[in-house]
């Protein structure tokens, strides 16, 4: 069985060791690096190039900013967001900027499944905000398509 | 009675006619001599029954005119016509003690068996001009007072209201100058506003305020000391204005009026109108002139009056404004806490119980429910703290105002059993509404929806709630109607724990709009409120600074 390889990327400690033992707790999956910060992020995965980015949204160089770095070279982790705020902006934000996945800090029973759905191409939005993300996305896709006819 | 009057033959009934005239007539012959005069030409010029006859007609003349009409004269006996002299001229008569008076004459050729006369039919036209001057400075003033009254009604601010009376009073008015002075704090005069040719003169008046100095009771200090209006008929003459008598007549000043100006009835101002002419201050023009004070003293206080008012307005939204801001920071220092600290321990918290429940299973399975109920506990915490976090955060200012509102009722009602809608009113069918608020605006309007929002979930026991968003005039209307409780009655005033409708009011007011707490029709409650697109500037109101 292959496992897929992931990065923790959160500034609470307590969080991150938390994420790290979850996710270290599944023989699915290994942790092959943690950061603490968006930057540290970038560096960490160009150096071990995991399957799996979990992302912090709300901190320093986090959200939507290091979601496009992440995924700007190619072959590019797939990006799973984390965070408290799961208004639809966000959500979209994040999205927008590279994100396969959105999950709800404090409803994380299930993480090292949806992580491997991830890994697998699925897209796992696990928040309240997703359906309006979602309805906002897509009617910015047709005012696009409207602007685009000649 | 006459003089000559064997002239002509027999005069009979014709002789008569002339005598009875009101008009004085004179007869003059071919050689510019006095033939004839009835009694009223005696009366009139103040000749004796015969002194005039034999004389040339020119002595009826001032001099300057004389020596003219002597030509005229034989022109007129070449081509004789009837017709009246000096048309488009002021004519004048001349009496035997030298005096003038104007006069219109009108001049018939006669010809009879004993030679050729000119007939000359004079009339006094002294009253005629008297009335007609009159008329031409009732009119002059009247015009004045429109004009004046305009400029009152059209002033932005003082500053502009005194030039214009200024101008006017001279354009208009005919006043060789006119001039707004003020009292300093100082116990000074200073000058707001002039017109016309004095500035030379009002820089050498020299004025001082104090009683007991010989430059202190002139017009402008006898005039703001008792607020009454002083009129000078006679500029030259009068005793008060000794100390400025050379320099007004260097400057050809016959007449003045100088009228105080008060705001909140105390005179702080005067306006100053010098005149060439020796002015009648009758009594028509000074109500006229005290009219015109009030008038422009109506419009300081309407100045001063509205400058409070927008400096109040000022306050109330600066006020406003910054206990907003603190607000805003003070809900930010929150939401980061409850993030930083709550919600990311529990989320640690929920994360170890996730591997505690799979380490349970494996050696003690009878524990699974109790830490499955510990999850669900910490769960929901979290979305409790999440719903905080959503409510203390600035609202994104991104998105239409609509689908803004979508999501916070969303979040706010998210496992709640309450139903709710958002809908958009079309002004015209099939005309998409632009919900598109400015960025103060739209934050503002998502408190005031939120704020409702969140009454409704806590406190209406509703089991719907409806908001309906609607164009109004340039701005957005936006309708929150529950089927709850209703209103208690300190829903208008802010209690502990229940957000009232004063909040709410304070939002809308501080972006120029408006939020009322309307019971709805059966049960329930409607919040409505509006909101401009963009956000008034306050300072547009602010008028300069006023005297005193």
């Amino acid at each position: 069985m292959i496992t897929i390889r992931v990065v923790i990327a959160d500034d609470d400690d307590d969080v991150r060791d938390a994420l790290v033992e979850v996710v270290g707790a599944d023989p699915r999956l290994v942790v092959v690096g943690t950061a603490r910060s968006g930057d540290e992020a970038v560096a960490v995965c160009a150096a071990t190039r995991p399957d799996v980015v979990l992302l912090d949204v709300r901190m320093p160089g986090g959200g939507p900013e290091a979601a496009r770095r992440l995924t700007g070279p190619r072959p590019a982790p797939a990006v799973l967001a984390i965070s408290a705020q799961t208004g639809s902006a966000s959500v979209v934000a994040m999205l927008r900027a590279g994100a396969v996945g959105y999950l709800t800090k404090g409803r994380l029973t299930d993480l090292t499944d949806l992580v491997t759905r991830v890994a697998e191409g699925h897209v796992v939005l696990a928040v309240p905000g997703a359906a309006d993300a979602l309805r906002q996305l897509l009617s910015d896709v047709r005012d696009q398509d409207r602007t685009d006819v000649p | 009675m006459s003089a000559g009057s064997t002239w002509f033959g027999d005069q009979g009934i014709l002789g008569d006619i002339i005598e009875a005239s009101p008009h004085s007539v004179v007869a003059v012959d071919t050689d510019g001599a006095v033939a004839f005069a009835n009694g009223q030409a005696l009366r009139t010029f103040g000749y004796g029954a015969t002194e005039l006859i034999g004389s040339p007609v020119e002595v009826l003349l001032p001099g300057h005119l004389a020596d003219r009409h002597r030509e005229h004269r034989t022109g007129f006996a070449i081509h004789p016509a009837s017709r009246p002299m000096g048309i488009g001229l002021e004519v004048l008569g001349r009496r035997h003690d030298g005096s003038t008076l104007p006069v219109e004459v009108s001049l018939t050729p006669v010809v009879t068996e004993r030679g050729s006369w000119v007939l000359c039919s004079i009339a006094d036209v002294s009253d005629r001009r008297a009335t007609e001057d009159r008329l031409a400075r009732v009119n002059r003033d009247y015009r004045t007072m429109a004009a004046l009254n305009q400029a009152i009604v059209l002033a932005q601010g003082p500053q502009e209201l005194y030039a214009e009376t200024c101008r006017i009073a001279v354009e208009e008015g005919g006043y060789l100058g006119a001039w707004v002075a003020r009292r300093t704090l100082h116990g000074s005069i200073e000058t707001l506003a002039t017109a016309g040719e004095l500035d030379d003169y009002i820089a050498q008046l020299d004025l001082s305020l104090d009683p007991s100095s010989p430059r202190g009771n002139g017009p402008t200090a006898t005039a703001l000391r008792t607020g009454q209006a002083v009129y000078s008929s006679d500029f030259i003459g009068d005793t008060t204005t000794t100390p400025w008598h050379a320099l007004a007549a260097s400057f050809g000043i016959v007449s003045s009026v100088t009228l105080p100006l008060a705001v909140a009835s105390q005179p702080v101002a005067v306006l100053c109108l010098w005149s060439a002419e020796p002015r009648l201050f009758d009594e028509h023009l000074r109500a006229q002139l005290t009219s015109l004070a009030g008038n422009v003293s109506f419009a300081l206080d309407g100045f001063a009056a509205s400058a409070r008012l927008a400096r109040l307005a000022q306050q109330r939204s600066d006020l406003l404004r910054r206990v907003v801001a603190a607000q805003e920071e003070e809900r930010a220092r929150i939401a980061a806490d409850v993030h930083d600290d709550s919600v990311q321990a529990l989320a640690a918290v929920d994360l170890r119980l996730g591997l505690l429940a799979r380490r349970v299973q494996e050696v003690a399975p009878d524990l699974v429910p109790s830490v499955v109920q510990l999850q669900e506990t910490v769960s929901s915490v979290s979305t409790g703290l999440r719903h905080l976090l959503f409510d203390l955060e600035r609202p994104d200012t991104e998105s239409d105002f609509d689908e803004a509102l979508r999501e916070a009722a969303g979040h706010l009602f998210e496992h709640s059993a309450v139903r709710w809608s958002v809908s958009v009113e079309q002004r015209e069918a099939g005309q998409e509404p632009s919900l598109r608020l400015a960025d103060g605006v739209h934050l503002q309007a998502m408190r005031i929806a939120k704020e409702a929002l969140t009454n409704v979930r806590k406190h209406a026991r509703a089991s719907s709630v409806h908001v309906v968003v609607r164009e109004v005039d340039d701005g957005v209307e936006v309708s929150v109607t529950d089927d709850g409780v209703g209103p208690g009655p300190g829903a208008l005033t802010s209690t502990p724990g229940h957000r009232g409708v004063a909040t709410m009011r304070d939002r809308a007011e501080l972006v120029g709009g408006w939020c009322r707490l309307e019971p709805a029709t059966g049960e329930g409650t409607t919040v409505r409120f509006w909101v401009p697109r963009e956000s008034p500037r306050m300072l547009s109101l602010t008028h300069g600074a006023t005297p005193g």
